[in-house]
């Protein structure tokens, strides 16, 4: 996840792995295996092992 | 703004668009001037970057722009690759429930370059996605008339390289491209002062994007009121039409009735 391992339980989905990180108070994305993770998705989707995930928020740039 | 009847609107994608200066929030060294900033500034977008989110810092900026509720443009800055900067796009459309970008594909981290050849892959893929493309361009005509030709919204030519300040290095070039485009000409990177702005408004553009010549000034609210003026100010010049250059003077004032003594005179008579 965002470039480090991260150990996970079973049956996790990818929203519970995201409240547990503290990262659901809006405006982020996630990406699974290089392709989006839309947002009403998270809930029905388990961890698996070799999965990369890459969780993104705007901050100030450009 | 009351300026002028022939006011002509500033129109992106079918929509019309407030201001001719776009506001990049990179470069701010403190997020609790950001409103101040953007109340001197006016302007119609405030660029975001994408980035990998961070326990500390998240949510407190998205936050902030929720709050100051202004129109959020994402970019795809820092990516390499068309891939990189498509899923970075897609994930700032899922984010910020927005299908504008700021498509930004770089060369490498030193010149900050665009790629043409990632840029045009990109571009291609997002606008058959259903984005509006908005695409940071090098100072190229041919490029920004294949970004146009693909389907970009409006082709962002760069003044000069990102952060440098130097100015339109080259305006024949982006005269060039105001007078091809039938999209919007955006002015991006490398403006310094106002001046720079009133120029890229002056040379035909619809409108420029600042960041670091705002946010790293001695007085970034300062500066982001001298350049919504000097926005302001070019495309009023702009539309009210300059007189053309000339290689030899003409007098303004009539030349009849003037005085016309026949009496030598001579510097240094005594009297």
């Amino acid at each position: 996840m965002n470039g480090r391992s991260v150990a996970f339980f079973p049956d996790e989905t990818v929203a519970d792995l995201v409240r547990r990180l503290g990262f659901d108070g809006g405006g982020i994305a996630v990406a699974q295996n290089a392709e989006v993770l839309p947002r009403s998705m998270w809930k029905n989707t388990k961890l698996q092992e070799e999965d990369v995930f890459e969780i993104l928020s705007p901050q100030a740039g450009g | 703004m009351g300026e002028s009847a022939s006011e002509v609107d500033f129109v992106i994608a079918g929509q019309v668009i407030e201001s001719r200066l776009l506001l990049g929030t990179g470069g701010i060294s403190n997020l609790d001037i950001l409103d101040s900033v953007i109340r001197a500034a006016q302007p119609s977008f405030v660029t975001v970057a994408m980035r990998r989110v961070s326990p500390e810092g998240q949510g407190s900026f998205f936050e902030i722009i929720k709050r100051l509720n202004v129109r959020v443009l994402p970019n795809t800055a820092g990516c390499f690759t068309a891939s990189e900067a498509v899923l970075t796009a897609k994930l700032a459309r899922e984010a910020l429930s927005t299908e504008w970008v700021k498509l930004e594909v770089i060369a490498d981290e030193k010149s900050l370059l665009p790629d043409p050849f990632e840029l045009l892959q990109a571009a291609e893929e997002l606008v058959d996605d259903g984005f509006r493309v908005l695409a940071y361009t090098n100072d190229d005509p041919v490029l920004a008339a294949r970004l146009e030709s693909v389907g970009c919204s409006a082709v962002m030519p760069l003044g000069a390289p990102i952060g440098t300040g130097l100015g339109i290095l080259n305006p024949y070039n982006i005269g060039l491209i105001v007078a091809n485009a039938r999209v919007p000409v955006i002015l991006d990177a490398g403006l310094g002062t106002p001046s720079d702005a009133t120029q890229a408004l002056e040379l035909g553009c619809d409108a420029v994007l600042v960041a670091t010549a705002i946010t790293r000034a001695h007085d970034p609210v300062g500066m982001a009121q001298a350049f919504s003026l000097g926005v302001r100010s070019g495309a009023i010049a702009f539309r009210s039409g300059r007189i053309p250059k000339l290689d030899s003077a003409v007098a303004s004032s009539p030349m009849e009735g003037r005085l016309n003594s026949s009496v030598p005179f001579s510097r240094g008579d005594s009297r």
